[in-house]
C-alpha cells in the first residue's frame, strides 16, 4: 500500500517536474486585441489604439515566475478618431511605420511575482522598442489564467486556455527619437500606453 | 449680411453636428467589452464631427468675408 502511494507521489513529482508551459497566441481572431495610447495635446488629450497586436507568450500557472514572451504591435495599426492625424502620426515624422514596422516588448524577467486564484500581478522587465529605439522598461502586469475558456470565446468543443494580460506604462517619446523637443506646447511628451491583451493555447 | 449668414451656418451646423470641443473627428471610438475575458476594447464608426479648430477656420474665414465688403465700400 505504501509502496503504491510513493509510487503514485513520484508519478505525480515528475509530471508537474516535467510539465511544459503552455505557449499563448496573442493574434486574437476576435479582433480585441489593442494597445491603448494617450497624449496630452493643446484642445484634447489624443486618444487612440493599436490593433495590430501579435506575438506570444509562454506561461506555467504552476510557475508564473519563468513567464517569457513577446508582444509585437504593428505601427501601421496605429490610429486616432481623425483619419487626417493618424496618416500624420505614422508618417515619417512621428512614428515611422514604413521604415519602423513593429513596436515591441520583449520580456526578460518577471519581478515581484503575486499570484492569487488564477490572477498574477508582477513587475515586467523588459525591453521596448519603438521607432528602432530600444530601452529597458519596466511594466507592472497583471495576468489572469482561465483555463478551458477557449471555447466560451469560440466554438464549443474548440478546446483551451486564455490568458489576459493587462498593463500600463509611460514612455517619453523624445527617448524614442519622435520629434525630440519639439512641438512639446502642443503634444505632450509623455505617451501613457496601456494594454489589454487575450492569448489564446488551444489544446490538441 | 453674407458674413453673417456664414457665421450662423458654421455655429449651427458645429453645435448640431455634436459640439465637440476638441479636435475634429471623422471616426468616432465606441467602447465595447469582450464577455469571456472582461476586455475593454474599441471599434470605430465612420462619423464627421467638426472641432473647434473648424469652426476657428469659418469664424476666420467669416472675419475676412466681412472685411472685404468694408474695403470694397471705400473702394467706390
Amino acid at each position: 500500500m505504501n509502496a503504491t502511494r510513493l509510487l503514485l507521489a513520484s508519478l505525480a513529482l515528475a509530471t508537474s517536474l516535467t510539465a511544459a508551459p503552455t505557449s499563448f497566441d496573442f493574434k486574437d481572431p476576435k479582433g480585441v486585441n489593442a494597445v491603448q495610447f494617450n497624449l496630452d495635446s493643446l484642445l484634447e488629450p489624443i486618444t487612440g489604439t493599436a490593433g495590430g497586436v501579435s506575438g506570444t507568450v509562454s506561461f506555467d500557472p504552476a510557475a508564473p515566475a519563468a513567464t517569457s514572451g513577446k508582444i509585437v504591435v504593428a505601427a501601421a495599426s496605429l490610429k486616432v478618431p481623425n483619419s487626417s492625424m493618424t496618416d500624420h502620426l505614422i508618417g515619417d515624422g512621428w512614428i515611422d511605420a514604413a521604415g519602423h514596422p513593429e513596436i515591441v516588448f520583449e520580456l526578460v524577467k518577471l519581478n515581484n511575482v503575486k499570484t492569487a486564484g488564477t490572477t498574477t500581478t508582477a513587475d515586467a522587465a523588459g525591453k521596448f522598442t519603438l521607432k528602432g529605439v530600444t530601452k529597458d522598461v519596466t511594466v507592472p502586469v497583471k495576468l489572469t489564467y482561465l483555463a478551458d475558456a477557449l471555447e466560451k470565446r469560440t466554438k464549443p468543443g474548440n478546446k483551451g486556455d486564455l490568458l489576459v494580460v493587462r498593463g500600463e506604462f509611460t514612455v517619453l517619446r523624445s527617448d524614442y527619437g519622435i520629434k525630440p523637443g519639439q512641438n512639446e506646447d502642443k503634444v505632450a511628451n509623455e505617451i501613457k500606453l496601456s494594454l489589454a491583451i487575450v492569448g489564446t493555447a488551444p489544446k490538441a | 449680411m453674407l458674413a453673417g449668414f456664414f457665421v450662423l451656418f458654421s455655429f449651427s451646423f458645429w453645435a448640431a453636428a455634436g459640439w465637440n470641443r476638441g479636435w475634429t473627428k471623422t471616426q468616432i471610438p465606441v467602447k465595447q467589452v469582450d464577455e469571456v475575458t472582461g476586455i475593454e476594447f474599441v471599434t470605430y464608426q465612420n462619423h464627421f464631427m467638426p472641432g473647434v479648430e473648424l469652426l476657428a477656420l469659418s469664424l476666420f474665414l467669416c472675419i475676412v468675408l466681412f472685411s472685404i465688403t468694408f474695403v470694397g465700400r471705400k473702394a467706390r
